[in-house]
Formats: structure tokens, sequence, C-alpha cells
């Protein structure tokens, strides 16, 4: 492999970007669809969940806490394998025909974020608690009313956590390998086509993916620079 | 009726006791809380707030028991304004407008409310400004009148203007006498004078019990509770006084002989490191014997001879690294002093 | 709620942001899922000769209301995939543990589809001298020439149809490869036996980095050397001992209910057609300037062709590629 190798690699990768070839776009619609869906289960589950491991307090919330903490770092094919047994045409939750889907494998990378994303919003509740906690109950408000102003004074830091959320589903490779066997035209995503691009050798369009995928994450890392900017 | 029933009220905080056995009836007339800091009376306001429930003890508000039930209700009734303000993100507006929305008042109503309450506390102009950015004075009339909108049947204030400079205290004491017609006004201070005007009762906590209570000029207590009381006789000299107090000597600008009680606020002493050059009469060098830390504030105690309490911000705090056992010098200038 | 302060543009990419969430949320959630898919559990290497796809294309053009899911993964995870019940036939190219899937009682109805060979590629300056030999005897003195740190070899080591292939050439060498692997040679403190642990590709480009002989798969290392990636040469080429053989087996119906054992007969006859057969035998030429498979179904028309001995020898148990306990209704599969 030569300096040579890689020039060339990259040159393929820009073309075939510039031509806008149909199936990197499908691929990478497919990775941002995926992803998408997962940061929205995530989401709706774990913007809910935060704000009750934030505001109430009942036994067993710092052991929660905890256990969402430690699974950030879970790696993504442990979850993928344990995800695939369950989701096997034999193994219990067969009948959902979730294997080899998008949906699910947004389900499972909805599984592996839900982590980060509680942490990430439990951590801008908590800052912004303080403040706003007193305040709201003596001009009156009701429990769900607090939480409601406590949202909306954190929105910048559960914007990140969402972001950020969105990222490590959009780059996490295990479970779309584990639960969509990376099919053509049906569950190839952009990390899984890289991987099949490069254990092929076919390095130009490996690079052209990897460049893709890249662009996105930096562009949602602008986001997140945004949000840290707008700050107040 | 009182409007408030305390009996055997105890409030803990990880097992210290804050409030120990508090017993009485708050009725109409504006109530004065005093006491040195962590005596309770921060404590005891949010109790009646609504903010904290007591650890044992019961409290009634308007002859009714109040339990988990109906604490939204109380608080609706009642409202805090705090020591340092918090403010929602956003405009002077949005932050006034906040506790009418979330009661449904109509946005026409809500509008003629915002402007009515701003000129109450003299910021007419202040609609559109953003919230965190106005002065300290500025922002605790906003939190004031932020209160005031809501037209609660109490008003409860711990410490409104500690940190403030003498026209925003004027002000806003003006505002509370005048809103203790109106409603029962609860008010914890250091402020000798400002307790004098607004209140018509006034209660001594000393850690977390009462140990005096009565009409705030006949107190021992008003007088003896601040820190920075001293007695001693005083001589005029070229229309300078010096009063002997102890081993010490403070230079007044009071015209009185002989014996006498003066005070100085806490937050009117500056601490330095060193001795300074300056136009304050008052300088003395002393070691920090205490430190006493409250919602920002921190009051240090120093041995010139005589122990001064000091007020100054957590910030300042931290960025002169004081710690106990320090020398460091305390100035003040002599009409600061204020005779007693 | 209004008036609570955010700066304007980060409202703005926050908007966006949340559009494009919700929009992709909504597509995905409302995507029809497919027909009951035909999954078909193959090796990496079948798969990325690009064969299969074309073979899909062709089938879901004949038979409009099936679909073709291929899942590619090592033989070993590809047999337990199907094991598993997540696939509905495999193919793949290692006797030895297509008869053990079907005496697990998962497989049934097996059919050899194609054959080719695999080659030992080496540098080009073939420091062992094996350069023609047959495979056998060049295997014995790349161990010789490993030993006097002369020459290296890669394995895949990683389960799959070539290594299966690998250990069992190592086993008709006489020699005890756990002992193999563990002799030193190569450089200071390493052994001149490598496992890679990997598929073709890595392998063949570790092989390449190394300047060692391997074994690989025709198809795979055309491609590699088509691209420049690796420069190694064909050292030793067909022979008895380095057939690959291609079967496909359908999933036996009765373990798992929810197997399409339909679409999978349907597409196990399509692969022995004379089209089908005649598209594999010419396949390659375009992408790897020369073809890669040999069909089997026209060997059997001369029965005594060296060829057909060599596979009924390799491929084949007790002189039948699918004992009668593993057939299912195979009506006319078998004759």
């Amino acid at each position: 492999m030569s300096w040579g190798t890689i020039s060339e690699g990259l040159a393929e990768a820009v073309r075939l970007i510039l031509s806008l070839d149909p199936t990197v776009i499908s691929i990478t619609l497919r990775s941002i669809e995926t992803a998408g869906f997962a940061t929205f289960l995530a989401s709706i589950i774990g913007i809910p969940l935060s704000l009750v491991l934030t505001m109430k307090n009942f036994p067993g919330r710092g052991t929660i806490k905890f256990l969402f903490n430690s699974l950030v770092g879970i790696p993504t094919v442990t979850l993928g394998l344990v995800l695939y047994m369950l989701l096997s045409r034999t193994g219990p939750l067969g009948h959902l025909k979730l294997l080899y889907s998008v949906q699910g494998m947004a389900i499972g990378q909805a599984m592996l974020i839900l982590p980060i994303s509680v942490t990430f919003i439990v951590s801008a509740l908590e800052s912004k608690m303080g403040e706003v906690n007193d305040l709201a109950r003596t001009l009156g408000a009701s429990e769900t009313q607090v939480a409601l102003a406590v949202l909306r004074e954190s929105f910048n830091g559960v914007s990140l956590a969402i972001i950020s959320s969105f990222n490590r589903a959009f780059a996490e490779l295990g479970i779309a390998t584990m639960l969509g066997a990376n099919i053509t035209d049906l569950t190839r995503v952009l990390t899984t086509a890289i991987a099949l691009e490069t254990n092929k050798g076919q390095f130009g369009l490996s690079f052209a993916l990897s460049l893709i995928l890249i662009s996105v994450v930096l562009l949602m890392n602008y986001l997140i620079r945004v949000l840290q900017g707008g700050e107040t | 009726m009182s409007i408030f029933e305390i009996k055997g009220l105890v409030r803990e905080y990880d097992g210290e006791p804050a409030l120990k056995n508090i017993n009485i009836n708050i009725g109409a007339q504006a109530l004065g809380v005093i006491g040195k800091s962590g005596s309770g009376k921060t404590t005891l306001l949010k109790i009646l707030a609504g903010l904290l429930t007591p650890s044992q003890g019961k409290l009634s508000f308007n002859g009714t028991e109040v339990t988990p039930a109906v604490l939204l209700d109380l608080r609706r009734r009642v409202t805090m304004v705090f020591q340092t303000p918090q403010f929602l993100n956003g405009t002077v507006r949005t932050n006034l407008s906040y506790g009418l929305r979330i009661r449904g008042v109509s946005d026409e109503e809500i509008k003629r409310k915002v402007s009515d309450a701003l000129d109450l506390v003299s910021l007419e102009a202040y609609g559109e400004r953003y919230a965190r950015n106005l002065s300290g004075g500025e922002q605790q009339r906003v939190a004031l009148a932020r209160a005031l909108i809501l037209d609660p049947e109490v008003l409860l204030l711990d410490e409104p203007t500690s940190n403030l400079d003498p026209v925003n205290v004027s002000l806003i004491t003006d505002i509370l006498v005048q809103e203790s017609e109106k409603r029962l006004v609860v008010i914890s201070t250091h402020d000798l004078d400002q307790v004098k005007r607004i209140a018509k009762h006034v209660i001594f906590l000393e850690e977390g019990i009462i140990t005096e209570q009565g009409d705030p000029y006949k107190l021992d207590s008003v007088n003896r509770f601040t820190e920075n009381v001293y007695t001693g006789i005083s001589n005029v000299e070229k229309g300078v006084s010096q009063v002997h107090v102890g081993d010490i000597i403070i230079r007044t600008s009071s015209p009185l002989t002989g014996r006498i009680s003066l005070h100085v606020r806490p937050q009117d002493i500056i601490i330095s490191k060193g001795w300074i050059e300056t136009s304050a009469r008052n300088q003395f060098r002393g070691l920090i014997t205490g430190v006493n830390e409250r919602d920002g504030i921190v009051m240090i105690d120093i041995d010139v001879g005589e122990v001064f309490t000091v007020q100054i911000t957590r910030r300042s705090f931290n960025e002169m690294s004081l710690k106990l056992g320090e020398p460091v010098n305390i100035s003040f200038k002599a009409s600061s002093v204020l005779p007693l | 709620m209004s008036g609570f302060k955010i700066k304007q543009s980060t409202y703005i990419f926050a908007v966006i942001f949340g559009l494009i969430i919700t929009g992709a949320a909504y597509r995905v959630a409302v995507k029809p899922k497919p027909h009951p898919p035909l999954i078909i559990s193959t090796t990496t290497s079948l798969y990325e000769t690009g064969l299969l796809d074309v073979l899909k294309e062709r089938f879901e053009v004949d038979y409009p209301d099936t679909t073709i899911l291929f899942v590619s993964q090592g033989t070993g995870l590809a047999i337990e995939t199907a094991k598993r019940g997540d696939a509905d036939m495999i193919m793949v190219h290692s006797p030895g543990q297509e008869l053990g899937f079907m005496e697990s009682g998962h497989g049934v109805n097996r059919k050899i589809i194609a054959y080719n060979f695999f080659i030992i590629v080496g540098p080009e300056s073939d420091p062992a001298g094996i350069l023609g030999m047959n495979p056998i005897d060049a295997l014995l003195k790349v161990q010789e020439e490993g030993v006097n740190r002369d020459a290296l070899w890669v394995s895949r080591g990683d389960n799959s149809g070539t290594h299966s292939k690998e250990k069992s050439l190592w086993k008709s060498t006489g020699l005890d490869l756990e002992e193999l692997k563990v002799q030193p040679g190569g450089d200071e403190g390493r052994h001149w036996y490598i496992e890679a642990g990997a598929g073709m590709t890595a392998t063949l480009q570790l092989a390449n980095e190394k300047g060692a002989y391997t074994l690989t798969d025709v198809a795979t290392y055309l491609k590699n050397y088509g691209n420049g990636n690796i420069e190694l040469v064909k050292i030793v080429n067909s022979g008895e001992e380095t057939l690959n053989v291609y079967s496909a087996i359908l999933c036996n119906p009765k373990v798992n209910e929810m197997t399409n054992y339909v679409d999978a007969e349907d597409f196990l006859h399509y692969l022995l057609t004379d089209d089908v057969q005649e598209l594999m035998a010419g396949y390659g030429i375009d992408e790897f300037g020369s073809t890669l498979f040999k069909p089997w179904m026209p060997e059997l028309e001369t029965p005594g062709s060296e060829f057909v001995k060599w596979v009924e020898e390799y491929a084949y148990y007790d002189g039948n590629e699918c004992p009668e306990e593993f057939r299912y209704q195979s009506g006319d599969l078998y004759g």
C-alpha cells in the first residue's frame, strides 16, 4: 500500500460524491434515517425519564442513575449480540420480525444511545434545577409546570444531549451489523458499507463513504458548538 | 384568626436541626425575622412559603393544616423573594408574566399587569431588557415586582436588600412599607432601620429557637443581635468623635459624647490583606476567627481587639483566598458608624 | 411560554435538526416491511464475487413476488445463523461443516452447485521455491523453509471454508498443525505460521506485507491483484487437493415454522437450471479477467471425468451428495 493508493482512493471518493452516485446517496440517507429514528425513540423515552430522575426522589434513584451512567460505554457488539439473541426468529421476540430490518436496527440503536441521552439530559437538568426549582414553585407552579420550566431552561443542554446521541447512533457499527447484516438496499448503512468495502479492498468507495460519515459528524459537532456558544 | 399557626416546628438537614421547636402565631401585622446568619431564618421562611416541609410539628395556614395535598395551594397564595435573585432565561417581561401565565391569566390582562408592576418598582422602560443583565438593584426590584404581580396574600422576603446600595435599599423599603398595608409581609433582615420601618412585630432567632419577640423599637435583641454593636465612651475633638471601646478606638461622625452604643453594618467594612492608604478613618488589623457562608454571602469574623463581622461575596472570598487564622486588615468610614 | 430566550440561530438549527429527526422517524416507521423474504446465509468469499447479487436480480425478475436477502458472514457464522432459524437456506463451501449441519437436523436437500480451486499465492521471488509443485509437496517445503527462517505462511484462522480447506491440506501432509503453529521462524521471537483471524482480503494483505504464502480463493485474489492492493502471484494452481466445492442446503422446515421453505426450494431448483449454470460458467471475465466458477451440472454429463471423481472424493458422503436421511420431499432433485 503506497501513498499512491491513498490518493487514488481519495480521488475516487471525491468523484463518487460529486457525481451523486445513487448507491452512495441511498446508503447515506438510510444511515441518517435509522439514526434519526433511534434518536427520536431515545428522546421520547429519555426526556420524561430524565425529568423523573431529576425531580422526584425515590428509593433506588441513585442506583438507576449509576446504571445508566455505566451503560454509556457498552460495546456495541455486545449489545448487538444480546439483541440478536432476542430478535432471532427462534428467539423470544422473533415473532416481531425485526431482524434484518432498519426498524430493528433503529430500535437497537435507540437502546444503545438511551443511557447517553439520559445521563447527559439529567446532567443538564440538574445544573438548572437549583435556580429554577424554588423560583418556579414559589411563583405557584405545579410539579408538571416546574418540570417544564426546568426543561425550558435546560434547552441548550438537552439539545446537546440529543445531538450527541444522534452522533453515537450514526457512527456505530456493532448493532447495524448484528441486527441488519448489511443487506444491499435494505439494511446497508454507512458504517456497515465502509466495513464491507474495506474488507473487499474497494478503498475508493470506502474512503468516499468515510468522508461522508465524517462530514455529517462534523456538521453535528458544529451544531453542538453553536449551542454551547448560545449558552447564557 | 392568625394567618399562620406554627406548633412544635422542627426542621433538620442531615440530622442537624436548623429549627428546633418553633411555636408562634403570625397575624396580619408585618413581621420581621432577625438573627445571625445560620440561625434558621431562611429555613423558616421557606417553610412558610411551602418550599420546605417540617421534619416535625405542624403548620397551619388560615386555619387549615398544611399537608402535601394543599402545598400547591399554599404556594399560589404565598410568594417568596430570595436573597440572591434568580431569573428565568429571558426578558424582564418573561419573568414577570411567568406566574400569571401558569395561572391561566389572559394575555391582555398580563400586559396590563406587567406594566403596572414595572411602574411600581420604577422600572417602566425595562420590559424588554434581558433580566440576567441588569444590575443587582434592578434585579431585586424585578424580583419584587415578579412576586407582587401575583397579588399574594403573603409576601416573604429573605434579606432582600443585604447586598444593595442605599438608593435601592431605600426604594425597596418604601415599597414594602406600602405593601405591608395590603398583605402580610414577613421579612428577614440584618438592617435595623429597615426592620423598624416595616415590621410591627419582630422575632429573634438564635440557633433555631425564638429567644425574643415583640415590638421592634423595644427589644434589646434588635439592638443586641446584630453583629458589630459596640458600647464605649465618646470624646469629640475638633468635630471628630472618638469612641473608646475596649482596647480600640472607633472614629465616628456623630456629635454625641459620653456613653454610647454604635453599630457598623457588615457590608460597610472592607477587608484587605495589608495596611492600605485610605480616606477611611477606621483601620484595624486582626486575625480571622470565624467564617460563615450562606447563599453566596460570606460573613467573616475578625478579632482586632473587638470582633467585627464583615460581609463579602463568595467570589471575593475565593479571589482573596482568605483562611481562618489569617491576619487581615479591616477599614470603614467614620460615616458608616451608626449610633444606636 | 412565549418570549423565553435562546439565541436566534440556535433556535433555527434546533428546529431544522428536529425536523430531520421527525422526518426520519416517520419514514422509518412507515416503511412497508418486505414480503416474507428468502433469507440466504452465505460466506463472504462467495458473496463478494458479486455472483449472488446477479442471481438475485434475475430470480426476482422471474419470480416477482419474492425478495432475496443475502446475509454474508464467515462459514461458521453462516451455519450458526441458519441453525438459529434466521436463514432459509445456506450456500457455503465446506463439506465437513455441511455434513454437521445436516446431521444436527437443521439442513435438508443438499445440492452441489459449482466448484473451483483454491490457489496458493506468494511473493514473486518464491523464497521457498515451490512454484508449480503440487499443493501437498508445496506445503511440506514451506514448513521446511519456515523453520529455516526463509519462508512465511499466513492462515485465515477464522473457521471459514477457506480455513477448513487449509486445515485439511495440512492434515494430508501428515504434519501436526498444532505443532507447526508454535514452531519458531520468521522475525525474532515469532513463528513462521501466522494466524490472521480475518477475512480473505485482510489475510491477503497481511501476506503481501510480510512476503508470505497463503491459501486463497481465485476471485478474492484476482480482485485484490487487479486493484493493485497486492503483488503476490499464483504459485500453486489447481489440483485435487485444492478443490473448492460450493453447495446449497435448505433449512429444515420442520425445525422452524417461520422458515420460508417454498421460496428456498424454488431458488435451489433455479440454481440448477441450464441458464443459470451457463451464467455461472461465464461469470467474472469482465470484472476479474477470468472466469471464477465451474458449474457442476454439466460435469455430471461426463460422470467418468477426473473432476467428477475429485468432487465425489472430496464433497460426497459415502458416494452421495445428500444421504437419504437428509432428504425432505426431494422429488426429482436426486434423479
